[in-house]
């Protein structure tokens, strides 16, 4: 029976592991609940012991000693109870057993700290109390059929009562972990898979995706998503032929219960088959019915507006700020997403030449929730219009005076969610001058300022809004006006490149660049192209960073934010 | 009746200070890939480092089994011993069960205290733990001395990367607010059981400045240790700087072990301190 839990759980582990409140896909809940039962199971594989209380004593040992991570200990806690109720029993019934689903509870709860409801604790305690009431006569299989379904209840509340489950979208891990468990022992006992060992793959069709975080994007089996299908139904059924028959139905199929019972969860592109063989074998309860096409198409058009010009954006990030958002200008797709991972609320699209109205800003900073509202303008020439938009709204609207993306970008990361607004907009003003600016554009005309010539078509350096320098090579420019800043005191350099600039072209600019930078002041300069992950490799102190990231503005072939 | 000090690895307690103190560290599970080592036995931190860096691969912990405890604390009270357990903080880890349950069959003999820290944090309390047991103090003694040092113990720390401690979900959901597309060095502040990012920083040179800021406003040090995570040099500017408010003869030094740097990250450094 362990052996069947364990095996069944391991199976189902990648499942479990995807019940991740955090938003990174490596939850690793079903590893440590299928490694510690691993372990419980290789105390008893080899041993030919047919002492229910030894058996279970060493199973409880090799949990103890085996167990990982915290839904482990909370696994090896429960098996104890099993032994703690089947201790001196050579053999045992139903009613044994209904003993040892409650005791496991009861030492699961003495081993947390703080027991927490809508996790494996309460999972483990329904299905102790499922079968709390069982006839004296009950076999084993039907006291852990009825703890099982205890348990499936419980867990498919669990999102009811804790709300980063619900907010995350999914059940607990641990609890799904103890379901699969105990699943497992009912399949062995119901003769399905009677001997599966553990650490074998096992190849199903039962698998259940129901709680799959990424099931938006994968699963495309059916040539769609089709409908996902959940019927409870009962009558005088017949469990196995029922279950068979929906496996033919569909796919991801989930058919759980007994003759009296079943509970059923399918994909399928034909919902009106499967409910109405269901009808005519008993009474339906509770269906639901999703079309899962329409979840992808909206998963797939929330994804789309991500990027769309002016959008409210309910990122982590921002809602992470509660009574305050941050409405920004910024120019190109690659700038308005990174002001978005920062916690942005609202991105106007604009800035170098195409400037947002009055107007825009208003309707920005009058579509987000919050009342304090902070502009982060990015340009000099918008400045004007955002302090304009202040004064035409009831909101509470403060305008930190960032006249470039960099100062913008500078002031976002100044941002704290836990931070009052006085404190926020003072720090965001602060941060203003935490960086230098360094903008690279085409010429499009010849002109003489001071004592520098440009000629039509040269690259123009700017540094913090004045034209400095300007040449024929834009890495010669870049270098020069990086020069007259003293680079040599600087950690950072970021260069976002233009919408009209390749990623390749703009790797072998800052490849150049760097060397120019050796050359001319003898400095180290490491070089991270987009996307790649700049920080998780130390640099020697000292050492100057080219960060390149997508900006996407138009006009500027780069901008050179300099730390 | 001697008292014994048991932390956990992921205290970073130089082994030396620890073997002259007599603390024992139970080791953390560290996995790389498919394969699962006990923090400091079969993985050493230079090794770690290095495969992390080099092969990508992101590591893991995981709370040890409470059998682990269970096996330490029956041999060290066989003499009639008591053992103060300290672990990192609860909030953090399940190791603070798996000694809490390792400990129940040994009664009053075996006290496991919650140090509400990591790292050093822990290991600073640990440290006075065992000095006061060598005195000669009682285990009740030795067990309110770490309760009462937990609150004014803090760790502060600029990480390289945010990546380490984002996979590693020790942060809220609020504090992952802290923008992902762009490199930052953030601040750390380990304190009373909380992981918070106080500072998100752009460069190391202004992450160091704003972590000696942090450590010389928060008040006089009865303790302090500087610590790093693969990155001796940092640690020196530290403590250099450090060096007028805290005598440098009386630091402590120590390298974070694998158990901390899967979530710290390569880079890393910081400073613990038990204030006064």
């Amino acid at each position: 029976m362990i052996g069947a839990g364990t095996a069944w759980l391991e199976h189902n582990a990648p499942e479990v592991n995807a019940l991740n409140v955090f938003p990174v896909p490596d939850g690793d809940t079903g590893t440590n609940m299928m490694l510690t039962a691993r372990a419980a199971y290789d105390e008893v594989a080899s041993n030919s012991s047919k002492s229910a209380s030894e058996i279970s004593q060493r199973v409880y040992r090799g949990a103890q000693f085996g167990s990982r991570g915290n839904s482990g200990v909370i696994l090896s806690q429960l098996l104890r109870g099993y032994a703690s109720a089947l201790k001196d029993k050579h053999e045992f019934g139903g009613r044994d057993f209904a003993n040892a689903l409650r005791q496991a509870a009861e030492f699961a709860y003495q081993g947390v700290t703080k027991p927490v409801e809508g996790t494996i604790l309460t999972v483990a305690r329904e299905a102790g109390q499922a079968v709390a009431s069982i006839d004296d006569g009950a076999d084993v299989a039907a006291v852990l059929e009825r703890g099982l379904r205890g348990a499936q209840d419980a867990l498919a509340r669990t999102p009811t009562m804790l709300k980063v489950l619900r907010d995350a979208g999914v059940v607990d891990a641990g609890g799904k972990g103890y379901v699969f468990f105990l699943e497992g022992m009912v399949r062995y006992l119901r003769g399905e898979k009677a001997h599966i060992e553990p650490g074998v793959t096992v190849q199903e069709t039962t698998a259940a995706p129901a709680f799959n975080l990424d099931f938006a994007e994968g699963e495309d089996e059916l040539g769609g998503f089709g409908y996902c299908t959940e019927f409870i139904v009962e009558g005088r059924l017949n469990f196995e032929q029922f279950r068979i028959d929906m496996l033919a139905l569909g796919n991801s199929a989930v058919v759980v219960g007994d003759d009296e019972m079943i509970k059923v969860h399918i994909h399928t592109t034909d919902p009106g088959a499967a409910l109405s063989y269901a009808t005519q074998r008993g009474s339906l309860l509770k269906v639901k019915i999703d079309n899962m096409d329409r979840q992808h198409q909206d998963f797939a058009a929330r994804k789309q507006s991500a990027t769309a010009p002016v959008a409210e954006r309910t990122t982590a990030a921002s809602e992470a700020l509660h009574d305050l958002a941050v409405v920004v200008v910024a120019p190109g797709e690659g700038f308005q997403e990174i002001f978005a991972s920062m916690g942005a609320s609202s991105i106007i699209s604009g800035g170098q030449t195409m400037n947002p109205s009055v107007q825009d800003l208003l309707t920005a900073i009058e579509s987000v929730k919050p009342h304090n509202v902070i502009v982060l303008p990015n340009n000099k020439n918008i400045i004007m219009t955002a302090q304009q938009a202040q004064e035409l709204t009831e909101k509470s609207v403060f305008v930190v005076p960032s006249k470039t993306i960099p100062q913008g970008i500078s002031a976002m990361l100044a941002l704290r969610p836990d931070g009052t607004v006085d404190e926020n907009i003072g720090a965001m003003t602060d941060a203003l001058g935490n960086v230098q600016t360094v903008e690279l554009a085409r010429a499009v005309r010849s002109v003489k300022i001071d004592e520098l010539e440009v000629g039509e078509g040269q690259t123009i350096g700017i540094l913090n809004d004045e034209v400095v320098d300007a040449g024929d090579d834009v890495v010669i420019v870049a270098a020069d006006v990086l020069g007259m800043l003293g680079i040599e005191d600087y950690e950072v350099i970021a260069a976002y490149y233009g919408e009209d600039i390749a990623s390749d072209s703009a790797e072998s600019f800052a490849n150049a660049l760097a060397d120019a930078l050796r050359q001319r002041y003898d400095m180290p300069v490491a070089v991270f192209p987009a996307n790649s992950h700049a920080g998780s490799t130390p640099l020697p102190f000292g050492t100057l960073r080219i960060e390149l990231h997508p900006g996407g503005q138009p006009h500027y072939f780069y901008i050179l934010s300099v730390e | 009746m001697t008292v014994h000090v048991v932390a956990d690895s992921a205290s970073d307690i130089p082994p030396v200070v620890a073997e002259m103190l007599g603390i024992i560290q139970v080791p953390v599970l560290v996995q790389l890939g498919d394969e699962t080592f006990r923090d400091r036995v079969d993985l050493q931190p230079s090794e770690f480092y290095q495969r992390v860096v080099s092969s990508k691969i992101a590591p893991k912990t995981a709370a040890n089994a409470p059998g682990l405890y269970t096996e330490t604390f029956e041999r060290l009270t066989a003499g009639g011993d008591a053992v103060l357990s300290t672990t990192v903080a609860a909030s953090l880890s399940g190791i603070y069960n798996s000694a809490r349950i390792g400990a129940q069959e040994f009664g009053d003999r075996v006290v496991v205290v919650d140090s509400t820290n990591a790292t050093m944090g822990e290991g600073l309390i640990a440290i006075q733990a065992a000095r006061a047991a060598q005195k000669g103090a009682s285990l009740e003694e030795v067990a309110a001395l770490c309760r009462q040092l937990a609150p004014k113990t803090h760790v502060w720390a600029a990480l390289n990367t945010l990546e380490f401690l984002h996979r590693g979900g020790r942060l809220s959901a609020t504090q992952a607010f802290v923008g992902s597309l762009l490199q930052v060095k953030p601040i750390l502040h380990v304190h009373n059981s909380e992981v918070a990012v106080v500072e998100r920083i752009r460069t190391m040179r202004k992450a160091l400045d704003k972590l000696v800021e942090l450590v010389k406003t928060a008040g006089p040090a009865a303790e302090m240790c500087i610590l790093h995570a693969g990155s001796q040099d940092l640690a020196n500017e530290v403590r250099s700087r450090l060096s007028d408010v805290f005598p440098t003869e009386k630091m402590f030094y120590a390298e974070a072990g694998p158990a901390i740097g899967t979530h710290a990250g390569p880079g890393a450094v910081g400073v613990a301190a038990i204030l006064k």
